[in-house]
C-alpha cells in the first residue's frame, strides 16, 4: 500500500524504464475499493462490493508511447519492472483496512462492507422519504399513486502511488461517494412524469449530510410539480439565462474539452487558434482547480503525479491557458499543468478538466432575470452533444422555464438548446454572484475513459442560443 | 442443469495451466460458499491479454504519426451469492493471473466476506440474480421465454460449441507490431485519398484481445471457452465547414476480418458534408423506393433493438424485414457457448417478415456480463437483419441483368448515410443519398412511427455486412416501399 512500498526500489524501478537518452518513464500503481448499490423499479436492491490493484509502466520517446498494465500482485514481472519494487503495493483485495496514510494524509481507506451498509441506510431513508411525497403524489400537481422509483448508489476509494524516472514519487488518496435517483409518476392527464436527482460527496457520513432523504423528496416533488404544469417550450433563437451550477455543464462541454491540449495542440478545437485573443467580456473567467475542497474531481496531484493546481483557462475575456499532462507539455515545449488523468492503471493519462467553473461576477440573480424581456430560463442539463473541433452543441433541457416581461412566468417542457462554444463566450452579457457547483453526481467520457468532475457556475445571461423542439 | 467440465481446452501449456487455475479457484470458491451455507453461488472468471496500437497524424508536415503502443494483462472473478436468508450479493476481485493461480486461504475467505456483506446489505433475490438460487429455475425460465428460439434455451451448452463458432483467431497477440501499424496505416491512407479534403484523421485505434472466460455454479453448471476480439476505430474530424466528426468502429473475432479501408470509406461517407440539394429536385411526394446500403441499414436496426427486442413493433402486413439475435454466429465478438448467466447461447427469432414473434425477456435473457465487476444484464449478443436471396441488379454490377436480380422500379433514393431520431415521432433522415439521376438526396427525411418502417420493407438483399453501431449488428441492403412524403429541410409541411 502506498505507506508501505520501498521508495528506494520504486524510483530505481522508474529509472530504468528511461533507458535511452531523452526518454521519459513513469509508473503507475493503483489500488481501489468499491460499494455500489442499485435499487431497480420493482424494488430489488443488488450489492457490488469490489477491489483490485494493479500497475502500470510508461515510456515517452521520440519513436512513441510504449504503455504496459496489468493486474494483481505480480504486476511488475509483467509490465517489465522487478517485482520486489511493486510487491508490497499491491494486493489481490484493494485497499489496506489500515491506517490512514500519514505522508499525504488523504482520504482514509474504506472498508467496502461497512461502506455498504452506511449506503444501504442512506437509502432506506432516501426511498421512506421519496415514497411518502413525490411518490404518493405528494406534490401540489396532485397525481395519484403509482409510480416507480430507481437508484443507485456507490463509494469509492482509489489510491495511487505515482513513480517517475526523473526521481519523483507521489502518493494520493481520493474517494467519492454519491447516489442518483429517478422517479415517474403519473400526471393529471394520465402522462407520466419523471424527475431526477443526485448527489456526491466525499463520504457517505458527508453524502448523508449534504443530501438529508426529506430535502431530496422536496426537490422531486417540486420538479414533478412543474413537469405536471409545463408548458411547450419556446422555439428559436432568444436570450438564455443559464441557472447556477449544473449549468457549467455546458461549459465544461463546449468550451473546456477544447482547451484540453491533446485536441488543442493537434488542431482538433474550435480554440486552437485563439490563446491570447478575447473570446468573452473581461468580467469572464474560467478556472479548473482541483485543488478546492470536496468537490468531485478534487485531488492533490494528477496521475502522472504532479501538484495539484488551479489552471486558469479564460481570464478576463481571453483564453489564457490549456490543460496540459506530460505528452501534450512535451509537444508544447512547456510543463505540465497536473492535468493528467486515467480512469485506471489500463489506461494511458490524458489531459482533462477536474472541477471547472465560471468565477462570480457582480449581478444579482433577480437582476439577471429582470433585464429579459422575453426569453429561456435553464435550471437543469441534460444529455448533449458536442463537436470539439468545431465547438458545435446541443443539450437536452430537463427542467426550465419561460421568461417574460423579467420574471420566470412558467416551467417549460423538454427542449433542446444548441450553440456554438465560441459564440456562447461571446454571447455572455451578464455574470451573476451566486456561484455554485453541481451537486456531485458529475462525470465525464472521454476515449472511453470515465472521470469524474465538478461543474459550476454562477447565474449566466447569454445570447446566441438556440431552442429547438425534443428530436430536432 | 446438468455439472459439466470446464470447455474449450485447445493445445498450449499457458492456456490449460490458466483453465485448471481457474478451475480450482472456482471450485474453492464454491466449496466455501457451500461452508457459509450460501443457497446458491455462482463464480465468473475473466482473464484477458490485449495489446492496441494508436494512431495519431504527424503534429507537422513531414513529421513522424503519432503511435502509442499499450499491452495488458489482467484477470479477476465476480462471486454472486444467495445466502442462507435469500437475500443476493455481489463481490469482485481484480488482479492478475496468481488470484487464479495461487490465492491463499485469506483471500478466498475475505470474497466470501464481501459476497456475505453485499447480501446483508441488499436484498431479497429477483430477476437474473434469483436464476442462481434453485437448481432447475434456469430450465424453468428458459420453458417460458423460449418464444422464437432457433436452439433450445434449456439445453446444456455444447460441449464443441466453443470451436465451432470459430471464435479465436490463433494469430491473436502473435502478430508482429508493425502489422497492426500497417493496418491502421492502410486506414489513414484510406481516409487521405478519398475524404475530398473535407475530413482528416484525429485517431485510429486497432485493439486485439484474448479472452478467457468460466462460469461455474453451485448447481454443478461449469463452462468455460476462449474468445479473441480484434476492434477498429477510426476518429475523424473536420477540415472543411460542413463536414462532421465522426467515429467508426468494426469488431470481429479476427483481425483478418476487418477491412480498414472499407470501415474509412464507411467513416468519410458520415462525415462529409451534405450537398446541395438539386433547384428543382424529382418529386419527393411520389413515395420513391428508398434502398438502404447495409451501413444505413444498420443505424435503422440500432434504432429499432430497443423496440424489436421487446416485441415493441410488430405489423400485420407482410413485411420483408426479419430480425434476429444471433448469440451463435460465427465469427462474431458476440457469439460464445453461453451466455453471461450460464444460458446456452441460442438464435432466437425476433422479428419475422414484420411479426413480432420473440422477445428478450428477465427469465429466458440473454444476459451479457462485460466484466468480472459486472451483474449479468439482458442485452442482444447480436441482432442481424435477416438477408434476401436476392442481389441488387445495377448496371456495371457482377450479375446485372441475372433472373432473380432486385431492380427497383420507379424513383429511386440510394442512401449510403441515414439518421434515425426517435421519439413521439421517429425521422428517418437521409444523410448522405443520390437519386437514380445522380442528383443529391442528402437532407431528406421522413417522419412516422415504428410500425410504418417496418412495413416499408419490401426487400432485404444478399449483401450482409456487420458493423459495430453502439451495439454489434449486422445488415444487408434494405429496400424501403410506400413511405412518403420525404421531404426537404425547409419545405412547408
Amino acid at each position: 500500500m502506498p505507506s508501505r512500498h520501498d521508495p528506494a526500489l520504486l524510483r530505481k524501478a522508474a529509472a530504468a524504464l528511461a533507458s535511452r537518452a531523452g526518454d521519459y518513464g513513469d509508473l503507475f500503481v493503483e489500488s481501489v475499493t468499491t460499494a455500489e448499490i442499485r435499487r431497480d423499479e420493482g424494488g430489488g436492491r443488488q450489492v457490488l462490493l469490489g477491489g483490485g490493484s494493479g500497475a502500470a509502466s510508461r515510456v515517452l520517446g521520440a519513436d512513441g508511447t510504449r504503455h504496459r498494465a496489468a493486474g494483481g500482485r505480480d504486476a511488475g514481472d509483467l509490465i517489465g519492472v522487478p517485482a520486489a519494487a511493486l510487491a508490497e503495493a499491491l494486493t489481490d483485495r484493494g485497499a489496506d483496512p489500515g491506517a490512514a496514510d500519514p505522508v499525504t494524509g488523504g482520504a482514509p481507506p474504506v472498508d467496502a462492507a461497512d461502506t455498504a451498509a452506511a449506503l444501504a441506510r442512506y437509502l432506506d431513508a432516501l426511498e421512506a422519504a421519496v415514497g411518502a411525497g413525490p411518490l404518493a403524489g405528494g406534490g401540489a400537481a396532485g397525481a395519484t399513486a403509482g409510480g416507480t422509483l430507481q437508484m443507485r448508489a456507490e463509494a469509492r476509494a482509489q489510491q495511487v502511488i505515482i513513480a517517475t524516472s526523473e526521481g519523483e514519487i507521489a502518493h494520493d488518496r481520493r474517494a467519492w461517494a454519491s447516489f442518483t435517483l429517478r422517479v415517474s409518476r403519473p400526471g393529471r392527464a394520465g402522462a407520466m412524469l419523471s424527475a431526477a436527482a443526485g448527489g456526491g460527496a466525499r463520504d457517505v457520513a458527508r453524502l448523508v449530510a449534504i443530501h438529508p432523504p426529506a430535502e431530496v423528496a422536496a426537490r422531486l416533488a417540486e420538479a414533478l410539480d412543474e413537469a405536471g404544469a409545463a408548458a411547450p417550450a419556446p422555439t428559436g433563437a432568444m436570450s438564455v439565462i443559464l441557472g447556477p451550477g449544473v449549468g457549467g455543464i455546458l461549459i465544461h462541454e463546449a468550451c473546456g474539452h477544447a482547451l484540453e491540449g491533446d485536441r488543442a495542440l493537434r488542431g482538433r478545437s474550435a480554440f486552437a487558434n485563439l490563446l491570447g485573443e478575447k473570446v468573452g467580456p473581461e468580467t469572464l473567467t474560467i478556472v479548473d482547480d482541483p485543488t478546492l475542497d470536496g468537490l468531485a474531481g478534487s485531488r492533490r496531484i494528477d496521475d502522472e503525479g504532479w501538484p495539484a493546481a488551479p489552471i486558469v483557462l479564460v481570464d478576463a475575456g481571453r483564453i489564457a491557458g490549456l490543460l496540459l499532462d506530460r505528452a501534450t507539455a512535451l509537444r508544447a515545449g512547456t510543463a505540465p499543468t497536473g492535468s493528467a488523468r486515467r480512469e485506471s492503471y489500463r489506461d494511458l493519462p490524458l489531459p482533462r478538466m477536474t472541477n471547472t467553473f465560471v468565477r462570480a461576477g457582480t449581478r444579482t440573480p433577480e437582476e439577471i432575470v429582470a433585464a429579459v424581456p422575453r426569453g429561456l430560463y435553464i435550471a437543469e442539463l441534460g444529455a448533449g452533444r458536442v463537436d470539439t473541433a468545431t465547438a458545435d452543441f446541443s443539450f437536452r433541457v430537463r427542467r426550465g422555464f419561460i421568461v417574460a416581461g423579467g420574471r420566470k412566468v412558467a416551467p417549460v417542457g423538454p427542449c433542446l438548446i444548441a450553440g456554438n462554444g465560441v459564440t456562447v463566450l461571446a454571447g455572455i452579457r451578464m455574470i451573476g454572484v451566486d456561484l455554485r457547483f453541481d451537486p456531485g453526481t458529475g462525470e465525464c467520457g472521454k476515449e472511453g475513459q470515465r472521470a469524474r468532475a465538478a461543474v459550476g457556475q454562477p447565474t449566466l445571461l447569454v445570447d446566441g442560443l438556440v431552442a429547438l423542439p425534443e428530436g430536432t | 442443469m446438468t455439472a459439466r467440465p470446464g470447455r474449450g481446452k485447445q493445445a498450449g501449456g499457458d492456456r490449460a495451466d490458466s483453465d485448471k487455475a481457474g478451475g480450482d479457484f472456482a471450485a474453492r470458491v464454491l466449496a466455501s460458499a457451500r461452508a457459509a451455507s450460501c443457497r446458491a453461488a455462482e463464480v465468473f472468471i475473466k482473464s484477458s491479454a490485449s495489446r492496441q496500437v494508436a494512431w495519431e497524424p504527424p503534429l507537422r508536415a513531414g513529421g513522424p504519426a503519432q503511435i502509442a503502443a499499450s499491452r495488458a494483462v489482467e484477470a479477476g472473478a465476480g462471486l454472486l451469492i444467495v445466502d442462507s436468508e435469500g437475500r443476493s450479493g455481489l463481490a469482485w476481485r481484480g488482479g492478475g493471473p496468481t488470484l487464479l493461480e495461487a490465492p491463499d486461504d485469506a483471500t478466498i475467505a475475505g470474497f466470501i466476506a464481501d459476497a456475505l456483506a453485499a447480501a446483508r446489505a441488499g436484498g431479497a433475490a429477483r430477476g437474473p440474480v434469483a436464476a442462481v438460487d434453485a437448481a432447475g429455475a434456469i430450465d424453468a425460465a428458459a420453458a417460458t421465454g423460449a418464444t422464437g428460439a432457433d436452439t433450445d434455451p434449456g439445453a446444456d451448452p455444447d460441449p464443441d460449441a466453443s470451436g465451432s463458432l470459430d471464435l479465436v483467431d490463433p494469430e491473436c497477440l502473435g502478430r508482429p507490431e508493425a502489422a497492426l501499424v500497417a493496418l491502421v496505416e492502410a486506414a489513414a491512407l484510406e481516409v487521405a485519398a478519398a475524404a475530398e479534403g473535407a475530413l482528416e484523421v484525429d485517431r485510429i485505434l486497432v485493439t486485439e484481445a484474448r479472452t478467457t472466460v468460466r462460469l461455474a455454479r453451485l448447481d454443478g453448471f461449469d463452462g468455460a471457452y476462449e474468445r479473441t476480439i480484434a476492434a477498429l476505430a477510426i476518429a475523424l474530424v473536420p477540415a472543411l465547414a460542413g463536414a462532421a466528426a465522426v467515429t467508426e468502429e468494426r469488431s470481429a473475432c479476427r483481425l483478418d476480418d476487418l477491412d480498414p479501408r472499407q470501415v474509412a470509406r464507411d467513416a468519410i461517407l458520415r462525415g462529409l458534408p451534405p450537398r446541395a440539394a438539386p433547384a428543382s429536385p424529382p418529386p419527393a411526394e411520389q413515395k420513391p423506393h428508398v434502398v438502404l446500403a447495409p451501413r444505413a441499414a444498420a443505424t435503422l436496426l440500432a434504432a429499432l433493438a430497443p423496440w424489436v427486442t421487446a416485441g415493441a413493433v410488430s405489423v400485420n402486413r407482410p413485411s420483408a424485414l426479419s430480425i434476429v439475435d444471433d448469440g451463435l454466429a460465427h465469427g462474431r465478438p458476440g457469439s460464445a457457448p453461453f451466455d453471461g448467466s450460464g444460458r446456452p447461447a441460442r438464435r432466437l427469432l425476433l422479428l419475422d417478415h414484420g411479426r413480432a414473434v420473440g422477445r428478450l425477456t428477465p427469465d429466458s435473457g440473454p444476459f451479457q456480463r462485460p466484466s468480472y465487476r459486472d451483474l449479468a444484464a439482458m442485452a442482444p449478443a447480436g441482432l442481424a437483419i435477416l438477408p434476401g436471396q436476392q442481389r441488387e441488379d445495377r448496371a456495371g454490377m457482377p450479375g446485372a441483368g441475372a433472373a432473380g436480380a432486385f431492380a427497383p422500379s420507379g424513383p429511386t433514393v440510394r442512401a449510403a448515410v441515414i439518421e434515425v431520431r426517435t421519439g413521439s415521432t421517429w425521422v428517418v433522415q437521409i444523410r448522405r443519398g443520390e437519386w437514380e439521376s445522380g442528383a443529391a438526396a442528402d437532407g431528406l427525411y421522413w417522419e412516422g412511427t415504428p410500425a410504418a418502417l417496418v412495413r416499408a420493407v419490401a426487400a432485404t438483399l444478399d449483401d450482409l455486412a456487420f458493423y459495430q453501431v453502439g451495439l454489434p449488428v449486422a445488415a444487408p441492403t434494405v429496400v424501403l416501399e410506400g413511405m412518403g412524403p420525404w421531404r426537404r429541410p425547409g419545405d412547408d409541411r
